[in-house]
């Protein structure tokens, strides 16, 4: 994996759709204040823990307004939820597994 | 219950109202570990925002006025952008780093001061023009020159 040049094509993507649903510069960077503020380790789990957040509200809200029977925002959402339980479920075996070696 | 468990279950029960199946959920897991191994890290996040933008993607059609999905899919947008500038800033001051730089085949590296308001501010050059990285669709300002590595 190339991290630089997947991270280049994913910057690209969300930055037309940032564009497109008005985020301002200075609402980035107030974000981007508020990482900076927490270490490596915690930039991680807050990561992980916070776009999961995101695609669960998104998923929530559009499952009550969603009208359309072959809607792409619901194809790219379940697309999304499959990849967000996949993470959850190694991030949670990965926690019991450190919990097993501690104890 | 930690909060993991109970995004869990949150997920869960949303995965289930759209249809996600556990076979859809596996394969899921299979690609993820396949790219970027085991254990967590954060190119797994990096999975999570490639889905957040997928979904963003998708709805960039809605023409409905108090859309709630057009807004959570924009505080969703801030975080993710956040999230890519800083690991790609991450990712570009190892680069600056000579051995890794010059293992990467990289030549130059710097930053484009951007137009006023944009988001698009980063560019690294390697020596294959080929694979030159940027980040934006306008070309570096008068003065903007990147660091050159000897």
């Amino acid at each position: 994996v190339d991290v630089v040049e997947t991270l280049t094509v994913t910057i690209t993507r969300a930055d037309r759709a940032a564009d497109h649903f008005g985020v301002t510069a200075d609402q980035v960077a107030d974000s981007i204040r508020r990482v900076h503020a927490l270490d490596l380790q915690d930039r991680t789990a807050f990561a992980a823990a916070s776009v999961l957040g995101a695609i669960i509200d998104i998923a929530t809200v559009h499952r009550l307004d969603c009208r359309q029977a072959a809607c792409p925002t619901c194809l790219a959402i379940r697309d999304g939820l499959a990849a967000n339980l996949a993470n959850l479920r190694t991030l949670r075996s990965d926690a019991i597994e450190q919990r097993r070696v501690l104890a | 219950v930690t909060s993991d468990d109970t995004t869990l279950v949150t997920a869960g029960v949303l995965a289930e109202a759209y249809g996600v199946t556990d076979e859809e959920i596996a394969a899921a897991l299979r690609s993820i570990t396949h790219r970027v191994g085991y254990p967590p890290t954060g190119e797994h996040v990096h999975f999570l925002i490639e889905a957040a933008v997928s979904v963003a993607a998708a709805h960039v059609h809605c023409s409905d006025v108090g859309c709630g999905t057009c807004e959570e899919i924009a505080d969703g947008l801030v975080l993710v952008m956040a999230l890519l500038r800083i690991r790609m800033d991450r990712q570009l001051e190892v680069m600056v780093d000579p051995v890794v730089a010059e293992t990467a085949g990289v030549v130059g590296i710097g930053k484009v001061a951007p137009p006023a308001g944009s988001l698009r501010n980063i560019r690294a050059v390697h020596d294959d023009v080929t694979s030159e990285i940027e980040l934006g669709a306008g070309e570096p300002r008068s003065g903007d020159t990147p660091t050159e590595h000897p």
